[in-house]
């Protein structure tokens, strides 16, 4: 039995052949044939050592040797490129590029560093304005710096992709998520703002998170079937989420046949990712010549109440911008119906929820912080502060509902100063409280959204 | 050409190491050309809600 097995590896190989090169056809039939077809292959390799051709046993050996060698250079490759990450993520808090934005890479090692705070959110962390988290904290004022994470556009379930693609690393950990309500005020997200920030990299490890229950996987897979144009290139991932989504037995089945391919993309993803964002460190010009930060730690204890009082002055001509604008565009009429039946609509609930749902199986510790729809936002629009008050309680409600706490920042409603404009984009003032809330969250004090108290004058 | 065929047929050991070094070549060929994620994202316009 063992000659005649002995007989056939020799004639697959071409040895017990007499030399003579068999058909490729013949040979493929003669060696590979019905279910034996893997036990074959392996066994043809493992006697082609000993039995082979000289010829063909060095080839064996070559390759083999090639292949460890290059998994060898793979492995400490990689090894060094997080060193690099680790050394060096400090320094990318203010960097919005596609390494930091599209990979996980340096989310991952943002995360591992117990003074970095990261704070998702959208288009107000890339606007360049001086008391903004990443300016205020850059020189770590009170003991940590903050990482932003995010750019136009990047409402919910691109977050939550983030979030999922950073997967354990973010258990235990402080994140904060600004939460924009312009996001709340339209049925249907744009899908060309949702292209803009949509990774292949991240969704792959979403959809095949080993981190993540299979209910969460299938509600995040239906919404992510919503966005098709995302999908178009990858037959794996629109295949995957499609077997998710559907939630069948045979779905399941199918989807746990894909689940060896989907590990594999991933393995190959984050090797691309870890090089990715260390090419990115290594192009950076003004990159500092020594890992770590070469900037000074000194700590101040920020006087808040005189922070608050200086941005004032700083926004006061926003605010007459702002007022002026609101006169001219405001409707004669009011909008709240409409304005309602979109906000109950919106899918940016189901997504929002779906953030929730993330953090909290992956154990993130969130501070959730929605800028202020201020007054002078609902006259432009011609709303009621009735209206207002449905989307805040909703809010609430869901934040509620996860047990994570919110911050509305509702005292600062008639304060015109606190976004730049009707936007949501946070102004030098709304960033003070929003630095305010951030400090507090990382130092375990209460939260306090409230203006800060004069300190006493002095007789 | 057939002398150094013949030259590697007498070096067994040395013959094995420069087929190694190709194939390793070829692996690093590989990685270099598709080995490279794609980590951009279209472009797209910011429409203001």
């Amino acid at each position: 039995m063992k000659a005649a097995g002995q007989g056939r590896v020799k004639e697959f190989c071409g040895a017990g052949n007499g030399g003579r090169k068999i058909h490729p056809t013949k040979r493929w039939a003669a060696g590979c044939y019905g279910l034996r077809l893997p036990l074959k292959t392996a066994a043809t390799f493992a006697h082609s050592l000993n039995s082979g051709t000289p010829s063909q046993r060095t080839h064996l050996v070559a390759a083999l040797a090639a292949l460890l060698v290059a998994g060898g250079v793979l492995a400490a490759g990689l090894e060094w490129c997080q060193g690099v990450e680790r050394g060096y993520v400090h320094e990318l808090a203010a960097d919005f590029s596609d390494s930091k934005l599209q990979g996980a890479a340096l989310q991952k090692a943002a995360f591992a560093e117990d003074d970095l705070l990261i704070l998702y959110g959208s288009s107000e962390l890339t606007q360049n304005v001086p008391t903004s988290a990443e300016q205020f904290f850059r020189d770590y004022p009170t003991g940590f710096r903050v990482f932003p994470v995010g750019k136009h556009g990047t409402a919910a379930l691109s977050m939550l992709q983030k979030v999922a693609a950073v997967g354990p690393g973010i258990a235990g950990r402080k994140v904060a998520h600004s939460i924009s309500p312009g996001f709340f005020f339209e049925e249907i997200f744009d899908p060309g703002q949702y292209a803009g920030n949509f990774s292949a990299m991240q969704a792959y490890e979403l959809a095949f998170s080993r981190h993540l229950s299979p209910e969460l996987k299938r509600d995040v897979a239906r919404r992510m079937l919503a966005f098709p144009q995302t999908l178009e290139d990858d037959w794996l991932l629109g295949a995957a989420l499609e077997r998710l989504a559907g939630d069948t037995a045979t779905d399941r089945a199918l989807y746990s046949f894909l689940c060896p391919l989907g590990y594999l993309n991933n393995a190959i993803g984050r090797a691309q990712d870890h090089v990715e964002a260390t090419l990115h460190i290594l192009d950076e010009e003004d990159a500092p010549d020594a890992p770590g930060s070469p900037r000074q730690r000194v700590r101040i204890a920020p006087n808040w109440s005189r922070l608050v009082k200086s941005s004032a002055q700083m926004v006061h001509g926003v605010v007459e911008a702002k007022r002026k604008q609101a006169r001219k565009v405001r409707p004669k009429s009011s909008r709240d119906k409409v304005f309602l039946e979109r906000v109950g609509k919106a899918r940016e609930w189901t997504d929002a929820e779906l953030l929730l749902r993330t953090f909290q199986e992956l154990n993130a510790k969130p501070l959730l912080l929605c800028m202020p729809i201020e007054d002078v936002r609902l006259e432009a629009a011609g709303l009621s502060p009735a209206a207002r008050d449905v989307f805040i309680e909703r809010l609430k409600g869901l934040a509620k509902a996860y047990n994570f706490p919110l911050l509305t920042f509702r005292e600062h409603e008639s304060d015109a100063g606190f976004l730049s404009d009707f936007f949501d984009h946070l102004s030098a003032k709304g960033w003070i409280y929003y630095d305010r809330a951030l400090d507090d969250f990382y130092h375990d004090r209460p939260l306090n959204t409230a203006p800060p108290a004069e300190p006493p004058s002095i007789p | 050409m057939k002398a150094a065929q013949a030259w590697l047929e007498a070096h067994p050991r040395t013959s094995t190491a420069l087929l190694a070094l190709y194939y390793f070549a070829i692996i690093g060929g590989l990685a270099t050309i598709y080995g490279r994620g794609d980590f951009s994202t279209p472009p797209f316009v910011y429409q203001e809600f």
